[in-house]
């Protein structure tokens, strides 16, 4: 096969789908749900037959990554009636596995994670600034309430993943709200490592408020800005909290 | 531009409201059928379960599995603390990509990350406050279909009580197939606005569905130009 040159976006164009085998995907796929806490401790897992249908792999590949998480102590199998494979949370908690997954990351790589998540939310902002409805800024302002009132730091992660979510669907977009789901799986789990005490709390719920005015002001600009800011001060609460995490 | 101020010519407007009115008949249709077998189901029951809403799914299979209508997904929401053994719950069922309906599994329980609380979204809420019908949207519906939906919505109520919504999604991908032809037909450019004068759709590259459409005063728009008691109606835009 010849590949016309085109420049050099070329090469990403025929550079394989994605990295990472399809088992990796799914053990990721799993590891990150673990992690947000969207399968709960104890919880059971679709039978292998099931998953494979879901992620549209074979059985072979389901078994590879749950033979995988195993290994990682992340699911428990168990035979016979009654039987199947159920979700272990690790004893110290899912921000283990948080901090397992940010060990991976350079500091330059979490800034570029970061600059996408940024510019994800300013997009979704502004958007929602040009269109939400006054019931959707009712929303966006019952939702930072609720984040302001939250006591517990998974309560206070909640109401933040719900903020994010209103916004991009403040925007009227379902483009934007999936890559927004996406980013908190991928960059979400990372930054509550170093949020949820009353300091960083507190800083949440400013910049919050000032999304939400900025929206209700119909300003794009502000809105933009306010939501680039926010995840900005986010990441670099992030770097120091990794830069201050002694590691060998 | 002040649409609210351009009457546009009843001939380009009465095929969309036309348009517009079929997929509401169809969506309430199904809305409707499914709170009387839910009002049919929970009466004289004191202490409704779950497997009481058994009549809600042999409803929806024929028509999920229609695909010439233009509803996607269907169903009941409960109103919390109804049912004795959930106290959220949605009986809400949705075609896959082979045409089937597929039970929807959401987070109904408060802690977990993925719960969404229903009792505040305007889907729900617009039912039970006026006891009228309504149409939601569109909206980014990351609840059910995470995509961008119109919801169509009615009361359930049993001997008083208000017990939750039947509802009806259609795409507005779906909804703007059904109502191209009449807007393409149209010799000026026209909009579908719903009540916050959000663009459903229109004949126009500079006004998408989503956006908000400035200078709409939705009360004060004559009959013609809505499409019955609904939060719908068809403005001008040149």
């Amino acid at each position: 096969m010849t590949v016309p040159f085109y420049g050099r976006a070329s090469a990403a164009v025929f550079s394989p789908l994605e990295s990472m085998s399809r088992s990796e995907l799914v053990v990721r796929r799993l590891t990150d749900a673990i992690a947000l806490g969207l399968l709960p401790d104890a919880e059971q897992l679709p039978g292998e037959l099931d998953l494979a249908g879901i992620f549209g792999v074979s059985t072979v590949t389901v078994r590879e990554a749950l033979s995988v998480l195993r290994s990682e102590g992340l699911i428990e199998t168990r035979r016979g009636r009654g039987g199947g494979s159920f979700v272990r949370t690790p004893e110290d908690g899912i921000s283990h596995l948080a901090r397992r997954r940010l060990d991976g990351f350079g500091l330059g790589e979490l800034r570029d994670l970061g600059d996408v998540y940024a510019a994800i939310c300013g997009a979704s902002a502004a958007l929602a600034a040009r269109r939400s409805s006054p019931e959707d800024v009712d929303r966006l302002e019952r939702v930072a309430d609720a984040l302001e009132h939250a006591e517990k730091p998974d309560a206070r992660r909640r109401a933040d993943a719900q903020f994010h979510i209103e916004v991009a669907a403040a925007a009227q977009s379902p483009r934007l709200y999936h890559e927004e789901v996406n980013l908190q799986a991928e960059f979400g789990t990372l930054l509550w490592l170093a949020f949820g005490d009353d300091d960083s709390h507190a800083q949440m719920v400013r910049s919050c408020r000032a999304v939400v005015a900025a929206i209700a002001e119909r300003d794009p600009h502000a809105a933009r800005a306010a939501a680039e800011q926010r995840v900005a001060d986010s990441t670099a609460r992030l770097v120091d909290y990794q830069l201050s995490e002694a590691r060998p | 531009m002040n649409p609210s101020n351009t009457r546009p010519a009843v001939a380009d407007t009465a095929p969309v409201i036309a348009a517009v009115a079929t997929i509401a008949e169809q969506a309430f249709g199904v809305a409707t059928a499914i709170a009387a077998a839910v009002e049919q189901a929970l009466a004289g029951r004191p202490a409704p379960r779950r497997s009481d809403l058994a009549a809600v799914e042999p409803l929806l299979v024929p028509v999920l599995g229609d695909a010439a209508q233009p509803v996607q997904g269907a169903g009941f929401v409960a109103a919390p603390g109804v049912l004795q053994d959930a106290e959220w719950w949605l009986e809400w069922f949705a075609r896959d990509a082979d045409g089937r309906a597929q039970r929807l599994v959401t987070h109904s329980e408060p802690q977990a990350i993925g719960f969404y609380d229903y009792q505040h979204l305007p889907w729900y809420v617009v039912p039970r406050e006026t006891g009228q019908r309504h149409v939601t949207g569109p909206y980014v519906d990351y609840l059910c279909t995470e995509e961008y939906t119109l919801t169509f919505t009615v009361p359930v109520v049993v001997d008083g009580r208000f017990c939750g919504v039947g509802g009806a999604d259609v795409a507005v991908k779906n909804a703007e197939r059904a109502l191209l032809p009449s807007l393409r037909a149209s010799e000026h450019r026209i909009a579908v606005v719903n009540g916050f004068g959000r663009i459903l759709a229109s004949n126009s590259g500079r006004h998408l569905c989503g956006d908000l459409l400035d200078g709409v005063a939705f009360d004060a728009l004559p009959s013609e130009q809505r499409v019955g008691d609904l939060p719908l109606a068809v403005v001008a835009l040149d």
